[in-house]
């Protein structure tokens, strides 16, 4: 079993994307930012789901996708 | 998605299907229609790169929900209780013109064709406040 980071989206409480390693779900947020601007991410959340199967965390939202120095993984 | 592995998906209506019991987080108890829309509803663009991801399109327009309390309330408090912290059951008919895709590895379905008004006044049977409810057991 690996650990899980899911991307979760706060405005319409969805989850939009789904990946096994941070480097993957923080090249999906840049890509997001590329797109969409920072209105594309700013409600944007990743949730880690551990690979113990403990409770999930919130690992980056909101303003955090925002600082580049947060998404440097 | 993580992992190679498909999820198994089941498309209405299945003969002797039972009526499915799905979780859906919401924002209050009164259940706004917005709370039951996917994210493609926004009109939010896909990153370039996946725009020929056939099945990432796909889950880009599903609505998510949980086949467990548990699930659903683990991911509400992940939050920190923010804003989604109701948990609506849903009931689907048996003979819903809804298609179920999942569960991943937490629980978590995706259901398409799911109209909104459809989910909200003949699906939904009841809101729990899931920060002062610790487990509820599905409805039979």
């Amino acid at each position: 079993m690996v650990a899980t980071y899911q991307v979760w989206d706060d405005d319409t409480g969805n989850i939009i994307a789904s990946y096994s390693t941070q480097a993957e779900v923080v090249a999906f947020l840049r890509a997001m930012l590329a797109e969409n601007g920072a209105d594309g991410v700013r409600d944007l959340a990743v949730i880690e789901y551990p690979v113990d199967g403990s409770d999930p965390v919130t690992v980056f939202e909101g303003g955090d996708l925002l600082d580049q120095r947060k998404l440097s993984v | 998605m993580a992992g190679k592995a498909r999820p198994t998906v089941l498309r209405k209506p299945l003969e002797g299907a039972l009526p499915r019991i799905f979780y859906r987080l919401l924002t209050s108890d009164q259940a706004p229609l917005d709370d039951f829309r996917s994210y493609a509803a926004l009109g939010k663009v896909p990153p370039r790169e996946k725009r020929d991801d056939s099945d990432f399109l796909h889950r880009w327009q599903g609505l998510s929900v949980y086949d467990t309390y548990r699930e659903a309330r683990r991911l509400a408090r992940a939050r920190g209780w923010k804003r989604w912290v109701y948990i609506g059951v849903l009931r689907i008919p048996d003979d819903a013109p809804i298609v179920y895709e999942g569960p991943d590895d937490h629980g978590r379905w995706n259901l398409y064709n799911a109209d909104p008004v459809f989910l909200k006044h003949v699906c939904l049977i009841r809101i729990v406040h899931a920060p002062s409810v610790m487990a509820l057991l599905p409805e039979q």
